[in-house]
């Protein structure tokens, strides 16, 4: 459990959620917002697990696990509503 | 036959259940609690829902088919690695080389649930990704295409996957 | 054998995190929606497997319930970008101009 090590982890993090955030505000279209949404919500369910074993606290694990869940209906959702089926 | 779909939906939940609750420190006796209540839930989910499926069946527990999708996820995760680091070099060159297409390659697999993991494996190995299926033909968005014969795509992308799936779905 | 676990662990966790960064890059750099999916979808997976993975090395009771959120990302994600690019494809988002062939829309090159 070295803190500066997860310092370092977490400034990676944080990188490449804003190089992902570029892409979600720049788009062009709406799927590519998508596209850089669900790279953003994989990059948030590792960083949820960070933060339970950073804590130490094993509960903490479920929220990442139904993030994940959730991540998942919401890109079906909006790929769905792309093809014209909602 | 519905007997062995039930049966195996049963038993799917369940090994998912304890996968679930296990945690760290907790007593023989929550365990066993939260254990039966959620093998009374299987059961009743596994009974509403067990006809809804095309192709389950006790018979998929076969230690040889079990033994061939294990062989079938080893090579999945060696040649995913390799699929990041060819990934890793296209992202990081100065002009990525790209010369991307969608192909059409042809698929002898049946069920649905192993098109779902050969589709995976092509979209996690290297440089291709799926779109569609339409009968036997898989639609495939190729970053670097090598060849437009459905033929001999098939052969680059499915490599040995489609093999060893056949062995586990035979 | 801890202190070894947890350098492991921690080299994997590193692994995790440098292709989150190299996902991302690929989303800004790659010309079309397509490619970009293709970049993000493959290394953001292994990412979140290599991530937890790590995690779980580092305390070994964690492992089974890392490992569970870590296959469930594995078979998830594809489907995910699968459905995700049918879906852009349908809607009439164009391929690159510099893309070779299009089986999909019967052979012919995009126009």
């Amino acid at each position: 459990m070295n803190l500066y090590f997860f310092y370092l982890i977490i400034s990676i993090l944080a990188l490449a959620i804003a190089l992902s955030a570029y892409r979600l505000i720049k788009g062009p279209s709406s799927a590519d917002r998508a596209v850089a949404l669900d790279a953003l919500t994989n990059i948030t369910t590792a960083l949820l697990a960070l933060i339970a074993v950073i804590s130490a606290r094993f509960i903490y694990l479920d929220v990442a696990l139904v993030y994940a869940i959730l991540a998942f209906i919401g890109v079906i959702a909006i790929a769905r509503y792309l093809e014209g089926g909602i | 036959m519905e007997e062995g779909k039930f049966a195996y939906v049963a038993v799917v939940l369940t090994i998912i259940w304890i996968a679930l609750i296990y945690s760290p420190g907790i007593s023989m006796e929550a365990f066993l609690q939260e254990f039966i209540a959620g093998v009374v839930v299987a059961v009743a989910i596994a009974a509403i829902t067990a006809g809804n499926f095309e192709d389950a069946g006790l018979r998929y527990f076969h230690p040889r088919r079990v033994a061939y999708f294990i062989a079938f996820l080893f090579i999945f995760l060696i040649e995913m690695i390799k699929a990041n680091l060819n990934m890793a070099r296209i992202v990081l060159s100065p002009k990525p080389p790209v010369k991307p297409g969608i192909v059409e390659i042809e698929t002898e697999l049946k069920q649905p649930s192993a098109r779902l993991f050969l589709g995976n494996a092509i979209t996690l190995t290297p440089g291709t990704m799926t779109l569609d299926y339409k009968d036997n033909k898989a639609y495939i968005h190729w970053v670097y295409v090598e060849s437009e014969d459905s033929k001999k795509a098939g052969e680059i992308i499915k490599g040995k996957f489609e093999k060893f799936l056949k062995e586990v779905y035979s | 054998m801890t202190e070894i676990l947890n350098y492991l662990g921690m080299l994997f966790v590193f692994i995790g995190a440098l292709f989150f960064l190299f996902g991302s890059i690929g989303l800004i750099r790659m010309p079309d929606l397509y490619n970009r999916m293709q970049a993000s979808t493959k290394t953001t997976t292994l990412g979140v497997l290599s991530f937890l993975f790590g995690l779980g090395l580092m305390d070994l009771q964690w492992m089974i319930k890392l490992l569970v959120i870590a296959l469930f990302i594995v078979l998830t994600a594809p489907v995910g970008a699968s459905a995700l690019a049918r879906a852009a494809y349908k809607h009439g988002i164009k391929l690159w101009e510099n893309s070779v062939v299009d089986k999909y829309r019967g052979g012919k090159k995009n126009d």
